[in-house]
């Protein structure tokens, strides 16, 4: 097993760097690296346009997402179509006792399934 | 809405002076912690400067989101840093998808050489982890942090810190069989 651990150690660039055992920012490069820091808490924080912002663009993005699926969805002629009635069995009474679901396949079929009163498949077309 | 006006009353009513000398302590506290961490997850010792230094004008910017306390400040800044160090290594790794890694292959290399090879090769692979696992083996390996210790700082369970240390143990040391295999199969057990 490769010892990575070790490999890193012996590799740690800031040994390389900072033979002397003064590992880190030299004192010079904090004071600027500090002053820099404070002068920016003095200055205005810069404005991005709204149109930048990531959760503006992701909500953007959703809406168009959502928008397109809708529209697909509602344009789509693929998709089984649906229609179910009531039909009478003789109409003496005038109850309903027989339901009828029909609908048509995407290659253009058209089913229609007719179920007793207690939802059993009595009929199927064609 | 009522929250968010509190917030900025408070922050716009904290003195100027007040804020400036807290971010002083801030950097003050944090800085040298923070350029050792940003070294090892950057290239060159000027990518740690920038990302030191950007890391800081980020706290300046958001003051007001600087938690209290030694702790809280430190796993603040330390993400901080690491969000940014992966905002660049992004950018980095759209450009140089296609670069291939360069690795001398003259002769059979002495021990020295082989040993600087490993070592070359494992830092080479670091700089190809996403850096937030690069992160967690720095702060193992090289630091010597505990991973529940880890998990705090990085806002992480120590389950996730644990996957990314073995995956990222893993891919190094494949990087280096890789490469050495390649080589005539030393062995670095």
């Amino acid at each position: 097993m490769t010892d990575v651990g070790r490999l890193l150690r012996e590799g740690d660039p800031l040994k390389t760097e900072a033979p002397q055992g003064i590992e880190g920012l030299s004192p010079a490069e904090a004071q600027v690296m500090r002053r820099e820091m404070l002068d920016a808490l003095s200055q205005p924080v810069p404005l991005v346009p709204i149109w930048q912002r990531p959760i503006t663009v992701g909500a953007l993005a959703l809406l168009m997402m959502a928008v397109s699926a809708l529209a697909g969805h509602r344009s789509s002629p693929s998709g089984p179509d649906f229609a179910s009635s009531d039909v009478g069995s003789g109409g003496s009474s005038g109850s309903v006792d027989c339901r009828q679901l029909q609908f048509s396949t995407p290659g253009g079929t058209r089913i229609i399934w007719i179920f007793d009163e207690k939802l059993r498949l009595q009929e199927s077309m064609p | 809405m009522t929250g968010q006006a509190i917030a900025m009353s408070a922050t716009a009513d904290r003195p100027a002076d007040d804020r400036a000398a807290r971010l002083g302590t801030l950097f003050d506290s944090h800085h040298q912690r923070l350029y050792r961490l940003a070294r090892r997850l950057s290239r060159s010792a000027e990518d740690a400067r920038d990302l030191v230094q950007d890391t800081f004008l980020r706290a300046a910017r958001h003051a007001s989101s600087v938690p209290e306390g030694a702790s809280h400040e430190e796993a603040w800044l330390v993400r901080v840093l690491i969000n940014l160090a992966r905002d660049r290594w992004r950018q980095l790794a759209v450009r140089q998808r296609s670069a291939t890694t360069l690795i001398h292959d003259s002769g059979d290399p002495s021990d020295t050489e082989s040993s600087l090879l490993a070592r070359s090769i494992v830092w080479q692979a670091l700089d190809r982890l996403p850096p937030r696992r690069r992160a967690i083996l720095v702060f193992y390996e090289i630091e010597g942090l505990a991973i529940p210790a880890i998990a705090r700082l990085l806002g992480l369970a120590a389950v996730t810190v644990r996957w990314h240390l073995s995956i990222g143990r893993r891919e190094l040391a494949a990087a280096v069989n890789g490469q050495f295999g390649k080589k005539g199969g030393m062995n670095h057990d």
